[in-house]
C-alpha cells in the first residue's frame, strides 16, 4: 500500500515536472511586466528569427535568482536587472560571464561596450535601457501661481513658491541626490558630498523642508494618479510612466528634466541555465543598435547605446503612433543639456542598506 | 459467558492463531494504511514547508562563509589591541585572505585547523602556472588519487546520463555545480574545468598538471564569488566594505611582497581606518547573533559588548512596535465590526442571511489589489470621503489625510481581514439556540444582562478564533502596507521583503521571520493559558 502510494506520488511528481518543462529549448526572460515587457516583446522577441522567447514577470531583486541557482533548478534564462543587482549578481556568481566580442558593434565599428553611454560594470551584463527618476506636474496645476510654473529641481523642494503636496517614493534612491542638487550641490559633486556623514545629513535636512507636504508612493502607477487627481501638485516618477501616459492617453503632464537621476537597466544570463547557447544568441540580437532603438517605438525608455539613440534621432517621428519620442527620452541631448546625474550604483552598493534604514526611520518620524 | 472458560487458554481465531496476534496483525495493517494515507501530505509538508523554513532559520545564525574568507585574519585578530591600527602581521593576513585565490579553499577539504605559522599561507601560486607544485605545497593531500576519486565519481555519473540533449546538458551542469559544492562553501560555483579534466583522467594514475590547473581555475572563480558574497556580508557591519573589497581585489594583484601595511593603505586609504578593523572582529564567530541584534537595532562592538546602532539607523524597534499596535488596532476594529454582522447572519431568516453571507464573502472573491485601489479612490484627499465631507461644509483646506499613512493602512486592513473575523464568530453563533436568550429574559434578566451573561460567553470560542486568526495574519501583512502605508504605515513585513528581495540580506530577513514566529507562538501560548486552545472554534 505504502509502496503503491509512494510510486503514485513519485509518478505524479515526475509527470508534473515533465509538464512544467517546455518541450524545446525556449528562452525564458524574467522582466517587469506591463508596457515594459510588451516593448521588449515587440522590439526583441517578435523580431527574433528563431522565436521561442517567453517572458515571465518578476518583482525585482535577486532573491528568486539566488534560490534558483543555489538549488540547481534554473528555470529562467535571462533576467532584466537594475544597476545594483547587475553588480551584485555578477560579483556573487549568480550570472554567467559573457564573451564581449560576440556582440554587434555600432555602424561605425565602435564595439558594444564603448558604445554604451556609461561604463560597463562587468562582463555579465548587456545593455538594456536608461530610465530616470524625474519630477513632473500637470498643466494647469500652477495657474495663477505668483512664481509661475516650476522648472528646476530646486522648485520641487520649494513648497512656499510652488504650493501643493509632493509625491516621493518610499525608498531613498534618487531622492537624496536630488535633495543635494536642489540644495545647490553640483551634480558631479553629489556623491563626494554623500561620502561624508555631513553630506548625508545635509540631504536629509533638505528633505525635512518638504516632509510635511509629502505623500509617499510605492508602485510606479501611483504618482500618475496622485498628480492627475490633484492629490499632489508635483511628484517624482519613472520617466517611462509619464511618457506612456502622455503618448497613449494624451495626459497633460509636463516633465522637468532638471535634476533627473538616470538609472541603468541591464540584461544578464542566469548561471547554470541549460539554454546558455540559445540565450546568448538572443542577447546578441536584443543588444544590437537596431533593436535598442526599436524598443523606443513602444515605450519612452531610452537605449543605452549611443548608436541606438542616433538611429532614433535620424528617423523621427519614431514612436509607433507617429509622434516624436526624443522629447520624452531621458538621455536625448535636450534632457542631458540640463542638470542631471547618472546614479552611482557602487555608492549605493556601499550605502544602500544604511540609507534605506535611515529613510524608513525618517518617513516614520 | 465464553470468556469464563478462556481465562486459562488463549483465545484462538478461526485459523488457529491466537486472537491477540491476529488482532495486532489487523491493527498493524490499518495503521500502515493510515500512515500510507498521511504520507503524501506529510512529505509535502516536510519538503515544501519545514525544510525551507528550517533552512531559512539556520541562515539567521550562520556566519560560516565569512570564516572561509578570512581564516588567517580571524586566527590572528585576537592579538590586536583594538586601540591603534593593527601591525604588519594582521595586514599580511588580510592580504593573503583577500588575494586572488583563497588558500583556505585548497586546504579546507582536508580538515585543516587554521595555523597562522603554516608556511602554506605564504606560498605564491604562479598566475600562469605551473600549478601542481604550488598546490601540493599548500595541501599535499591533493597528491593522492583517492582524494580526487569522489569528485570524479560525480562527473562520471553525470556523463553516463541518458535522455534528450537538454537532459544531458542539465546533468552536466548539475555535476559541475555539485563538484564545486563539495569543494567550497558555495552553492553557485560551477567547476566546469574540473568536470572536463576529471573525465579525461583514468582515476588511477597520479593526478597531473591538467587536473591541478582545472582545480586552480575553478577555485579561483569560487574565490571571486566568495569575495563578492563576503563583501556583501561585511558591508552590513560597516558600509563601505563592499567597494573596499572590490577595489582591493583589483589592486592586490599588483602587490608582490611586503611590507603589506603600507601597500594596503596605499591601495585604499580605508585600510588605515580603525573602524573597518573593528568591524572585522564582530564577524569572527561562525554562529552569529548579529542578525537578531540588528533586527532589534543593536549590534556587537569590537569589545564584544552589545551596543545600540547609530541613531539614524535605528528603525526596527519602531517597526516592531508599530506592527504590534497596528495589528492590535486592526483586530479590535475587526471584532467590533464583525460581532454584530455575525449575529445578524446567525439570526436572520435563511433567505436574508444568504444574501448577507454573499456580501461578506464577495470581497473574498475580489482581487486584493482591486480592493486596495478601490480604497485609494475612496480615501485619498480628493476622494469620495473627503469630497462628501467638504460638500457638507467641512473646510476645503483641511481635508483629512486618510491614505498613505497609518490610518489608511488600518482602514484598509480592517476591511480586508473582516471575513476572517466574521466567519468563525458566525459559525459559533449559529449553534447557540435562541431559546437560551428567551429563557434568560423569561427568568427576569433585562436584554443587556441576558446578552452579557448568557449569549456572549457562548460566543467566546468563535471570538477567540477570530482574534487569533486576524492578529496573526495582520502581524505579517505585507501588500496592503506596501501600497497604502506611505510614510508611517509600513510594517515589519515590508522590511522582511526588502531584505529578501532587494538587499539580499537573507540572514536579517530570516532573523526577523524567526522573531515573528516566536512572537506568534508566545501569543498562542498565552491564548492557551487564558482561554484554552480547546475552546477555539474555527468553524
Amino acid at each position: 500500500m505504502r509502496q503503491t502510494l509512494m510510486k503514485t506520488t513519485l509518478a505524479s511528481a515526475v509527470i508534473g515536472a515533465a509538464l512544467a518543462v517546455p518541450a524545446q529549448a525556449d528562452v525564458t526572460v524574467a522582466s517587469w511586466g506591463g508596457a515594459y515587457t510588451m516593448s521588449q516583446q515587440k522590439a526583441y522577441a517578435d523580431t527574433y528569427g528563431p522565436g521561442g522567447i517567453n517572458f515571465v514577470n518578476y518583482n525585482g531583486g535577486l532573491g528568486e535568482v539566488r534560490a534558483q541557482v543555489e538549488s540547481g533548478n534554473v528555470t529562467w534564462d535571462i533576467i532584466d536587472v537594475l544597476p545594483h543587482e547587475a553588480r551584485v549578481g555578477c560579483d556573487e556568481g549568480l550570472f554567467e560571464e559573457l564573451p564581449r566580442d560576440v556582440f554587434t558593434p555600432a555602424a561605425d565599428g565602435t564595439s558594444m561596450d564603448d558604445d554604451i553611454m556609461v561604463e560597463v560594470p562587468n562582463d555579465c551584463v548587456v545593455p538594456q535601457i536608461f530610465w530616470s527618476y524625474v519630477p513632473f506636474w500637470q498643466e494647469g496645476a500652477f495657474d495663477g501661481n505668483a512664481a509661475g510654473n516650476p522648472s528646476t529641481i530646486a522648485d520641487f523642494f520649494d513648497v512656499a513658491k510652488f504650493p501643493g503636496k509632493r509625491g516621493l517614493h518610499t525608498w531613498g534612491n534618487a531622492t537624496i541626490e536630488m535633495a543635494l542638487m536642489a540644495d545647490g550641490v553640483a551634480p558631479e559633486d553629489v556623491y563626494d558630498t554623500l561620502n561624508t556623514p555631513e553630506g548625508v545629513d545635509r540631504a536629509f535636512a533638505k528633505l525635512d523642508t518638504i516632509k510635511d507636504h509629502v505623500v509617499f508612493w510605492s508602485a510606479g502607477a501611483e504618482p500618475l494618479e496622485l498628480v492627475k487627481s490633484g492629490e499632489v501638485s508635483m511628484s517624482l516618477a519613472y520617466n517611462g510612466r509619464i511618457g506612456a501616459a502622455v503618448l497613449s492617453e494624451g495626459a497633460p503632464f509636463v516633465t522637468n528634466w532638471d535634476g533627473q537621476v538616470l538609472e541603468e537597466e541591464w540584461l544578464a544570463m542566469i548561471k547554470g541555465t541549460p539554454n546558455a547557447d540559445e540565450a546568448l544568441k538572443f542577447l546578441i540580437h536584443a543588444s544590437a543598435p537596431e533593436q535598442q532603438a526599436g524598443q523606443a517605438k513602444w515605450i519612452t525608455y531610452a537605449p543605452m547605446r549611443k548608436s541606438g539613440i542616433e538611429i532614433i534621432a535620424a528617423n523621427e517621428p519614431w514612436f509607433n503612433t507617429g509622434v516624436d519620442i526624443l522629447p520624452l527620452m531621458p538621455n536625448a541631448s535636450e534632457a542631458l543639456s540640463q542638470k542631471h546625474l547618472f546614479a552611482d550604483p557602487s555608492w549605493w552598493s556601499d550605502n544602500g542598506d544604511s540609507i534605506s534604514e535611515r529613510f524608513t526611520a525618517w518617513m516614520g518620524q | 459467558m465464553a470468556n469464563s472458560a478462556s481465562s486459562s487458554a488463549p483465545l484462538l481465531t478461526a485459523d488457529g492463531t491466537p486472537l491477540k496476534v491476529g488482532l495486532q496483525r489487523s491493527l498493524r495493517r490499518s495503521k500502515l494504511k493510515a500512515v500510507g494515507l498521511v504520507f503524501p501530505p506529510l512529505l509535502f509538508l516536510i519538503v515544501l514547508f519545514i525544510v525551507p523554513i528550517g533552512d531559512l532559520l539556520t541562515r539567521s545564525i550562520d556566519d560560516t562563509r565569512i570564516n572561509y574568507q578570512l581564516p588567517l585574519t580571524f586566527a590572528l585578530i585576537d592579538t590586536w589591541d583594538k586601540k591603534t591600527l593593527p601591525d604588519e602581521s594582521l595586514y599580511e593576513a588580510v592580504f593573503r585572505d583577500l588575494s586572488s585565490i583563497n588558500k583556505f579553499l585548497i586546504k579546507d577539504n582536508f580538515g585543516t585547523v587554521v595555523d597562522p605559522k603554516d608556511p602554506a599561507w605564504a606560498v605564491s601560486i604562479p598566475r600562469k602556472g605551473p600549478y601542481q607544485d604550488a598546490i601540493l605545497e599548500i595541501a599535499p593531500d591533493w597528491r593522492s588519487p583517492a582524494n580526487w576519486l569522489p569528485l570524479r565519481a560525480v562527473a562520471v555519473k553525470a556523463s553516463q546520463a541518458t535522455g534528450a540533449a537538454i537532459d544531458l546538458r542539465k546533468a552536466k551542469i548539475k555535476a559541475e555545480f555539485t563538484i564545486c559544492k563539495d569543494l567550497t562553501p558555495l552553492k553557485n560555483a560551477s567547476c566546469s574545468n574540473l568536470y572536463r579534466e576529471l573525465l579525461k583522467w583514468d582515476g588511477n594514475s597520479e593526478p597531473a598538471e591538467d587536473l591541478f590547473k582545472a582545480l586552480f581555475k575553478d577555485l579561483s572563480y569560487a574565490a571571486k564569488y566568495l569575495i563578492g558574497k563576503s563583501s556583501t556580508r561585511m558591508n552590513y557591519e560597516k558600509p563601505g566594505f563592499k567597494s573596499l573589497l572590490k577595489k582591493s581585489g583589483r589592486k592586490f594583484k599588483k602587490v608582490e611582497e611586503g611590507p603589506y601595511k603600507e601597500a594596503l593603505i596605499k591601495a585604499d586609504k580605508r585600510w588605515g581606518d580603525i573602524e573597518f578593523w573593528k568591524a572585522l572582529i564582530t564577524m569572527q564567530d561562525p554562529n552569529t547573533s548579529v542578525y537578531y541584534l540588528n533586527s532589534l537595532d543593536r549590534k556587537w562592538d569590537a569589545d564584544h559588548e552589545i551596543v545600540m546602532q547609530p541613531e539614524e539607523r535605528r528603525v526596527y524597534v519602531m517597526l516592531w512596535e508599530r506592527t504590534f499596535w497596528l495589528s492590535l488596532i486592526v483586530t479590535i476594529g475587526c471584532l467590533m465590526l464583525a460581532y454584530p454582522v455575525a449575529h445578524l447572519l446567525a439570526t436572520l431568516p435563511l433567505r436574508h442571511s444568504n444574501l448577507l453571507m454573499i456580501c461578506v464573502l464577495m470581497p473574498f472573491w475580489t482581487s486584493l489589489l482591486v480592493r486596495i485601489v478601490a480604497w485609494m479612490v475612496m480615501l485619498r484627499s480628493e476622494g469620495v470621503v473627503n469630497d462628501t465631507l467638504v460638500a457638507f461644509g467641512w473646510p476645503d483646506e483641511s481635508r483629512l489625510q486618510l491614505m498613505y499613512n497609518f490610518t489608511g493602512t488600518v482602514i484598509v486592513m480592517i476591511q480586508i481581514l473582516l471575513p476572517f473575523m466574521i466567519l468563525p464568530i458566525y459559525s459559533v453563533m449559529k449553534t447557540i439556540p435562541p431559546s437560551y436568550m428567551r429563557a434568560a429574559q423569561n427568568l427576569g434578566a433585562p436584554p443587556s444582562l441576558a446578552f452579557l451573561r448568557v449569549y456572549m460567553p457562548q460566543t467566546l470560542p468563535g471570538v477567540g478564533a477570530g482574534v487569533i486568526l486576524v492578529f496573526i495574519v495582520a502581524i505579517g501583512y505585507y501588500i496592503t502596507p506596501e501600497l497604502v502605508g506611505g510614510k508611517d504605515g509600513r510594517l515589519i513585513g515590508n522590511m522582511v521583503a526588502y531584505h529578501m528581495q532587494k538587499s539580499l540580506n537573507w540572514g536579517l530577513a530570516s532573523a526577523m521571520g524567526a522573531i515573528l514566529l516566536v512572537g506568534i507562538l508566545i501569543l498562542y501560548w498565552i491564548y492557551d493559558k487564558v482561554v484554552g486552545i480547546d475552546n477555539m472554534k474555527l468553524g
